[in-house]
């Protein structure tokens, strides 16, 4: 993980999804966990090869000590994910995204 | 006017997010947590089941609605009673809105499983009023009752006093499903074994793989209601069937 273990999950999320709309590849994948659950099964590969203009982020649940984000990608296509966040040795990482 | 809508086609708010009931649990037990939220597991408790049943309370508002366009053949006192329903469950709807608030949350904190939605998809009248005001309206009873008890518990007199009052509603919903019930399918008995059969199967979901058992109200997830069961009409026998079947349910 790149970023520094003080950033809330909210921040978390804004992180990630400033990584997605950047499409910095790398950023993408340390924001998540290695075994990080993806549907469809090559979401991020998907992601990869769209490029966005911005994003909003549309919802934020918990589920027990978790949280799920809606956030809406906006560019040629718009694609919207929840993405779900779990803290990891003290970091908020992605556990698992899914196209809604 | 379409009829027999899916769960995909209710309209919410894009804040409020739909993830269905078995993800959440599969969620939840990934982190050791039981499928439903308990007072010695979760901290925000308070928070999750109010939200639960708020967002409850706008499917039943809807799945009332639904009930009055879906059925077209039925006496039209039916459908004032659907309609009547209709009234009270936007009424609970706006009282849980403000409960949420009460206890620092928010619609949208918590994700939608829609699962009463689903429970609530019966394509028969009789069957439709025996899963939602026998089965889901139960429920109601049971949950609400145990949230009285936290209530008076944590000396939270707003949340005891406006429970108490969705309570009452939610007894009359009973009594006026089982009228129904018995109405509809008054000279066809298969009919009515087909309704009950129904009921039967959305206790059987509400029970949550044993969550839902007899017990005090801060120690199980669900707690069965004999006294707001019974003021709703189920029969001591109902009652001792739903809580065999309930402990008989598999654990999650």
């Amino acid at each position: 993980m790149t970023e520094p273990s003080t950033l809330t999950v909210k921040q978390a999320a804004q992180v990630h999804a400033q990584h997605i709309v950047a499409g910095d590849r790398t950023a993408m994948q340390q924001d998540c966990v290695v075994s990080v659950r993806q549907d469809p099964p090559d979401l991020y590969a998907q992601l990869d090869a769209m490029t966005f203009e911005r994003y909003a982020v549309l919802g934020h649940a918990k589920i027990g000590f978790q949280h799920v984000f809606k956030i809406r990608y906006f560019g040629a296509v718009t694609v919207t994910l929840h993405h779900r966040f779990g803290a990891v040795d003290g970091q908020w990482c992605v556990l698992e995204s899914e196209r809604i | 006017m379409q009829k027999f809508l899916h769960k995909e086609q209710l309209a919410r708010e894009e804040h409020i997010m739909y993830i269905p009931g078995a993800k959440i649990f599969e969620i939840r037990a990934e982190q050791g947590l039981p499928p439903l939220a308990l007072p010695t597991t979760d901290a925000d408790f308070l928070q999750n089941r109010m939200h639960g049943i708020s967002v409850g309370e706008i499917e039943a508002m809807e799945g009332a609605g639904r009930t009055v366009c879906d059925f077209e053949e039925v006496p039209w006192e039916f459908t004032l009673d659907m309609a009547r329903q209709v009234w009270d469950e936007s009424r609970h709807t706006e009282i849980y809105e403000r409960l949420l608030r009460h206890v620092q949350s928010k619609l949208g904190e918590y994700p939608e499983s829609r699962i009463l939605w689903d429970c609530a998809c019966a394509e028969d009248p009789a069957a439709r009023v025996a899963g939602v005001n026998r089965g889901l309206e139960g429920l109601a009873c049971d949950v609400f009752a145990q949230l009285i008890q936290l209530a008076k518990k944590l000396g939270d007199p707003v949340i005891e006093r406006a429970v108490d009052f969705v309570l009452a509603d939610e007894i009359t919903h009973v009594r006026m499903g089982s009228t129904w019930m018995r109405k509809l399918t008054e000279d066809d008995p298969a009919r009515r074994q087909m309704a009950l059969d129904f009921q039967h199967h959305i206790d059987e979901l509400f029970n949550f793989g044993g969550a839902r058992q007899e017990g005090a109200a801060d120690q199980v997830s669900i707690s069965i209601s004999r006294e707001a069961r019974k003021m709703a009409g189920f029969t001591d026998e109902e009652i001792d069937r739903l809580v065999k079947a309930a402990s008989a349910s598999v654990a999650y």
